[in-house]
């Protein structure tokens, strides 16, 4: 006991030392544990205003500061005055990397002197292991809280101020509308600084909402919390995939208890507390910026087998359409209008594709979107109006138009299609010949290919034949060619036959030639002994005739005295034996009807005829 | 007596009732296609094919409706049959060629050596019954021909008989093989089409090959060899693989 009263007297006497001299001290102070990517609070007190150099914060990244307050007092204790001044000097940092760091002490110049702060010895944890718990709360176990790092190191309020995000839905289809609200949760009087901006909600199409005129209260965690909703959107988003809703910074004045300084008194220092009295405490107005916890909201895209006429219209839809009018007359517009009203993302609407009909000259569409939010929805109407003119007279049609979009609420697809829409169009008045192209010297139109397609099928009943089945496989086909080469061999045998036939009797006729002609001489002679001149004169011509009938092989019938000298020549007869010839045919037609014929001429003409005959044989040629 | 000719008016009366059902369902098809419904306009067609009936205009039908139901394999496999059946059949020459753009495989043909292409286009001139019955009539005038060769007396006609049975002899040798050529088609196709959306080729006839590239529906390809369920295709630039049976049509 004595030592102790020893040692505190000890100690004693040397702070009143220290402080006799009244020399500025300076303390830094960080919370021990941070976690990193989180801001927290750097804060330098002192005994007097100074000149502040920072040290080299290689692990931290200065985000603000310094936010300087600046108090005095003057206290009387035991009759004895105490001046006290406190300045205070606030960085907000925030740690990247999680480990132990240490904060190198801080230079302060004051009145060309050079004061040092103590090192801070500070360590980050990783994001998963919140430090500072002050306010754990949650919807389905996933962190979606804000947390207002309210400087908890100078034991105000241990009650923070946070801001949440609140989507309405975390899982949600391209397309898909829903709510998401920022709400503030406080337990201190506090308020934004300026104006509070909007959330960027980057990636969503987003339209405001009212928000909350009146605070009410909600207990998280034990606490009572005021709690407002300060904004509140209607999100669609654009694409598919996880998209974050990055942490959303605001700036607000917040309160803050500013710790009594130490009293110069060495009788503070230590029974400082009976004195502690809240009459005394002092507030001050501390900016501190506040991050929401990001937030992440899982995009689906939508199904498979997006249907025909599906423009990206998700919700809940109404479609319609119609024309301007039925009848307009060439080079006049009309118009087709397509509205779409209901629930859903109707200012990301797309235009419906529509087919006019070709040869009509199509102009931009025209859009106007009318949209309006009631209750917590996005509902309103778009109309497309897409003008045509016509150019050409005659009736037309516009095939009945498909329009798709996603029901998010029954997860399916929904078509509708519309009733077929025809137009005429009426000749205009005067020279209308139907085109009228602005194009000096151009005459008519070349016929253009709106589109290609397949030819269509042909409707006509083909005749129809077995499959597989080719000539080559019917027996018939070759049996054909046996019975061809049959008759080809029957041919030849026949023929052959038949022209051996033909040959001999020519044969038989050739040698029987000479003989013949031999037994007609012979008869000739008979009558020419017994003076019949008639007689002689027949057989003589009838021997040559049928010698040349014979060795020729030609009728006697088809020889005459006209046709003699051109078969003779065939048979390689000279002129002189063909004169010879004709001339005693002659002389044997002229004496065979002469009155008299004397015996002297028959002898000449039957050793002419016998002469004639052996030159005949002789030289003539058969076949 | 009376009994045959019974018969024989039942006979022409099936006859006729089999041609009757045919062109109905010819007519209904084809108005199931005027109407949009080309699955059934198809499946109506398939129908008188499985009867064992075919007509170019038939296979051309078969290939619109299969194109209009996005089965770019069958469409371009009908055409083909269509075209085998009458070379000249322009309308499905020109389908085909729109169809094929749709192809997911573009390839490269092989440059084939010009007698080989002219052949082709000659043998694929006409149908294998033109083919046959012009082989016919050559010879029968070859026969003729020889006659006269042989029985000719005068030198002038003996002469003709023989150049005339020279020439026909050589048109009867083209007309007989160019027949033969396309009855072989027939009886035993080798060309083919791969139906399947996509095929692995394998480098052999089992599950275990490498796989050697991906083939596409649509694709034309040649059947060379067939081992159990595997048969072995050559492509049109020349590589040659194995692909399971049921990934391909015979045309």
């Amino acid at each position: 006991m004595s030592a102790l009263k020893y040692i505190l007297t000890l100690a004693i006497l040397l702070t009143v030392t220290i402080l006799q001299g009244q020399d500025p001290s300076f303390s830094a102070s960080a919370p021990a544990t941070v976690q990193a990517g989180q801001q927290f609070q750097y804060t330098i007190e002192g005994n007097e205003q100074g000149n502040i150099q920072l040290p080299a914060l290689e692990h931290f990244d200065l985000l603000a500061g310094p936010f300087t307050s600046f108090s005095s007092s003057t206290q009387w204790v035991n009759g004895k005055m105490t001046a006290r001044n406190t300045a205070s000097y606030t960085y907000i940092l925030r740690g990247n990397t999680p480990g132990e760091f240490t904060i190198p002490p801080a230079k302060i110049s004051v009145k060309k002197q050079t004061y040092s702060t103590n090192a801070v010895q500070v360590n980050v944890t990783g994001t998963g292991n919140a430090a500072s718990s002050a306010s754990q709360g949650g919807q389905g176990g996933q962190t979606i809280r804000g947390q207002a790092d309210a400087g908890s190191q100078t034991g105000n309020a241990g009650q923070p101020v946070f801001l949440r995000v609140l989507p309405s839905k975390r899982s949600v289809y391209v397309g898909e509308q829903f709510v998401s609200e920022l709400k503030v949760y406080t337990s201190v009087n506090t308020r934004p600084t300026g104006g509070l901006k909007e959330v960027p909600y980057e990636g969503f199409y987003k339209q405001a909402l009212e928000a909350d005129q009146v605070s009410s209260r909600e207990n998280i965690d034990g606490k009572m919390h005021v709690t407002q909703v300060l904004q509140r959107h209607v999100l669609i988003p654009q694409k598919s995939g996880k998209i974050v809703i990055d942490p959303f910074d605001s700036e607000w004045t917040i309160p803050r208890r500013v710790n009594r300084q130490r009293s110069g008194s060495i009788f503070d220092e230590f029974f400082d507390d009976p004195f502690n009295d809240p009459f005394f405490d002092q507030y001050q107005d501390v900016p501190v910026t506040i991050s929401t916890e990001p937030v992440t909201i899982n995009v689906k895209p939508l199904p498979q087998g997006v249907p025909e006429g599906f423009t990206g219209g998700v919700g809940d839809l109404e479609f319609s359409a119609r024309l301007s009018a039925d009848q307009v007359t060439v080079n006049d517009a009309l118009s087709l209008v397509v509205t779409v009203r209901g629930t859903g993302n109707i200012a990301l609407l797309g235009a419906p594709k529509i087919d006019f009909p070709p040869d009509h000259d199509v102009y931009e569409t025209t859009r106007s979107t009318n949209i309006s939010t009631s209750g917590n929805r996005v509902s309103g109407t778009v109309t497309f109006e897409y003008p045509i003119v016509a150019r050409h007279a005659g009736n037309f049609r516009i095939a009945p138009l498909r329009f798709s979009w996603f029901d998010p609420a029954a997860e399916t697809y929904r078509t509708v299609t519309t009733k077929e829409y025809t137009f005429n169009v009426l000749k205009g008045e005067g020279t209308d010949t139907g085109a009228q192209i602005f194009m000096p010297g151009a005459r008519g139109e070349n016929v253009e290919n709106i589109g290609t397609d397949i030819l269509d099928i042909n409707r006509g009943i083909p005749l129809f034949r077995p499959v597989g089945i080719t000539p080559l496989s019917h027996t018939g086909y070759w049996i054909i060619y046996v019975v061809l080469i049959f008759l080809f061999i029957g041919s030849i045998i026949v023929l052959r036959t038949w022209f051996r036939q033909r040959a001999d009797v020519r044969l038989m006729r050739n040698r029987k030639a000479s003989k013949m002609a031999r037994n007609r001489l012979r008869l000739a002679d008979k009558a020419r002994k017994a003076g019949d001149g008639e007689t002689f004169f027949e057989e003589v011509e009838k021997a040559i005739w049928g010698y040349l009938a014979d060795k020729l092989s030609i009728e006697v019938s088809s020889l005459s005295r006209d046709r003699v000298s051109e078969v003779l020549q065939g048979a390689g007869i000279s002129e002189t034996l063909q004169e010879e010839m004709v001339r005693i045919i002659d002389d044997c037609e002229f004496s065979r009807y002469a009155p008299s014929s004397e015996k002297s001429d028959m002898d000449t003409l039957y050793g002419e005829a016998i002469r004639l005959l052996h030159n005949l044989d002789q030289n003539i040629r058969t076949k | 007596m009376r009994y045959y000719l019974v018969i024989m008016l039942l006979a022409i009366a099936m006859l006729v009732h089999g041609a009757e059902s045919r062109d109905s369902l010819y007519l209904s098809a084809s108005s199931a296609y005027s109407d949009g419904n080309y699955e059934l306009a198809l499946e109506k067609y398939e129908q008188i094919a499985d009867q064992g009936y075919a007509a170019p205009d038939l296979y051309y039908n078969m290939g619109n409706a299969a194109f209009r139901s996005n089965r770019l394999g069958y469409a371009v496999l009908y055409y083909n049959k269509a075209l085998k059946l009458d070379p000249s059949h322009e309308e499905a020459e020109k389908n085909l060629a729109y169809v094929s753009r749709y192809k997911e495989d573009q390839l490269e043909q092989v440059p084939e050596l010009f007698i080989r292409t002219w052949v082709r286009s000659l043998v694929g001139l006409f149908s294998v019954q033109t083919w046959a019955y012009v082989a016919i009539f050559m010879f029968g005038i070859l026969l003729v021909a020889l006659l006269f060769y042989i029985f000719a007396s005068r030198l002038a006609v003996k002469k003709a008989g023989f150049f005339t049975g020279l020439v026909t002899l050589l048109l009867f040798l083209i007309s007989f093989t160019a027949a033969l050529e396309r009855n072989n088609e027939i009886v035993a196709p080798d060309q083919a089409v791969i139906v399947s959306p996509s095929v692995v080729v394998k480098s052999s006839p089992s599950l275990s090959g490498t796989d050697l590239f991906v083939l596409h529906e649509g694709t034309e390809i040649t059947v060379t060899d067939q081992v159990g369920e595997w048969t072995e295709v050559r492509i049109s630039d020349g590589r040659i693989g194995w692909v399971p049976s049921g990934t391909f049509e015979v045309i």
